[in-house]
């Protein structure tokens, strides 16, 4: 008998625990951008578990789905895409959710800035306008595209879940205010700069809407990876562009060939300015949103003074 | 081809010594040309007598404008308008100049920051805030 009570008075407790849980279920949110996820973080908070299927540090236009994320894709109530082409396993998604889940590509909704495609990606291939041109993917790089995409995934939050509006609507407000400052810390820092300063030359063309947002003009190195060894007449193009434009550092990835790295800086006159975040978050200073644009930014304006 | 194989030897070293000065000249062009580079880049844009005017409708209120990271004008005005001259780079891109001020007072405040490069027309921004005003403000020339 006292087996019998004590069993009940158990499985009593055990209930008492278990409700909790089932009221404070959350909304899965499957995501293809680091930037994404941190806003779908922030703005969710304590409502959302969110899984980061493209983590940070990894390239996302090398990005392919495993078994394993598609999973969590299909088990997700909204799918967060970067858009603008990037994804280019879409067919991929939609075949392992079935088109159940909300599917929101963020940056189709952001404004557009064309760049030229890669003729070795058939992607970017078909995407292209008649002149070759597309929409350039990297709208993280510009704050204010951030803001917008905030604003973006708190409505659809809400479109998703009605009863945690307030929630949604009070987190947004702390981030967006967040983004805010950081925006006006950047064009501070970048104030620093002498506007006939603003010369990024990087070996990835990632940068254009953080060109548009302060001010700056690029020059990118385009072709000039591990994988190709760029010509000579390449090179030297490269070069003289860098001095005709009294360019004082150059911003390159991992990407680049080291020996072509010491062609350029030694006969340019130009040296590395360091390492950017060009394509969300990473390690280090760019594990969150924050602290990648004071990276990319502090870098260029530091060495371009 | 006749002759002994040690004049042919000969011959064939002085062709090679001929074309190692052409040779030379073409691997070490760009090299040359490196410091120029940095010495362009040092010369900056030419400075110019720039006159700048502060407005705000509420007074007295404090001021500081920055150019390039540095204050360049700063004070505390009783009257409305502040005015100075000084001499500032300005390029063909334009100029950032961050104001910054504030006032005693809890109002909503119009502060106008003017300028004008001698010879040429004034340019002006007007920002509005209730205690304080903090911004960029890019100025370009029309071309």
């Amino acid at each position: 008998m006292i087996i019998v009570r004590g069993l009940v008075a158990s499985l009593l407790i055990g209930a008492a625990f278990v409700r909790p849980v089932q009221a404070a279920e959350t909304l899965k949110i499957a995501s293809f951008s680091t930037v994404l996820t941190e806003i779908a973080q922030r703005v969710g908070g304590a409502h959302v578990t969110v899984a980061g299927l493209v983590r940070p540090g990894q390239d996302p236009h090398e990005y392919q789905p495993t078994p394993a994320d598609l999973e969590q894709a299909a088990d997700a109530k909204l799918i967060l895409l970067s858009g603008k082409h990037l994804e280019h396993y879409l067919d991929k998604i939609q075949q392992a959710t079935g088109g159940k889940a909300e599917s929101l590509a963020v940056g189709d909704a952001l404004p557009t800035l064309k760049m030229q495609a890669d003729p070795d990606e058939p992607q970017a291939k078909e995407a292209a306008d008649p002149n070759g041109m597309i929409d350039d993917p990297h709208w993280w790089n510009s704050v204010a595209n951030v803001e917008r995409a905030t604003v973006i995934v708190r409505d659809t939050l809400i479109k998703l879940d009605q009863a945690d509006r307030t929630d949604y609507e009070e987190n947004a407000k702390t981030y967006l205010a967040k983004l805010d400052a950081l925006n006006n810390w950047a064009k501070r820092k970048v104030a620093e700069l002498p506007r006939d300063k603003r010369k990024l030359v990087t070996s990835h063309d990632a940068f254009q809407y953080l060109a548009r947002d302060y001010g700056f003009k690029i020059y990118a190195i385009e072709g000039v990876s591990t994988e190709t060894e760029p010509s000579d007449r390449h090179v030297a193009e490269l070069i003289d562009d860098i001095k005709k434009q009294q360019v004082k550092a150059i911003f390159l990835e991992n990407t680049l060939n080291p020996k072509v790295t010491r062609e350029i800086t030694s006969e340019s006159g130009a040296r590395i300015g360091g390492s950017l975040y060009a394509d969300g978050l990473g390690d280090g200073d760019g594990s969150t949103y924050e602290g990648l644009v004071r990276h990319n930014i502090s870098t260029i304006v530091d060495a371009l003074q | 081809m006749r002759g002994s194989p040690l004049l042919r030897a000969v011959l064939v070293v002085l062709a090679l010594l001929a074309l190692l000065a052409p040779l030379r000249t073409l691997t070490n062009r760009r090299s040359e040309a490196a410091p120029s580079l940095q010495q362009a880049a040092q010369s900056s844009a030419a400075k110019k007598k720039i006159r700048l005017e502060l407005t705000s409708t509420t007074a007295p209120f404090k001021y500081q404008i920055t150019s390039g990271g540095q204050p360049i004008w700063s004070g505390e005005s009783d009257s409305p308008i502040a005015a100075t001259d000084l001499e500032l780079e300005f390029p063909p891109e334009g100029i950032d100049l961050v104001l910054d001020a504030s006032w005693v007072e809890q109002k909503l405040t119009a502060v106008r920051l003017a300028l004008t490069p001698q010879g040429s027309d004034t340019m002006a921004k007007t920002i509005w805030g209730t205690t304080n005003v903090s911004e960029v403000l890019t100025f370009q020339q029309e071309k």
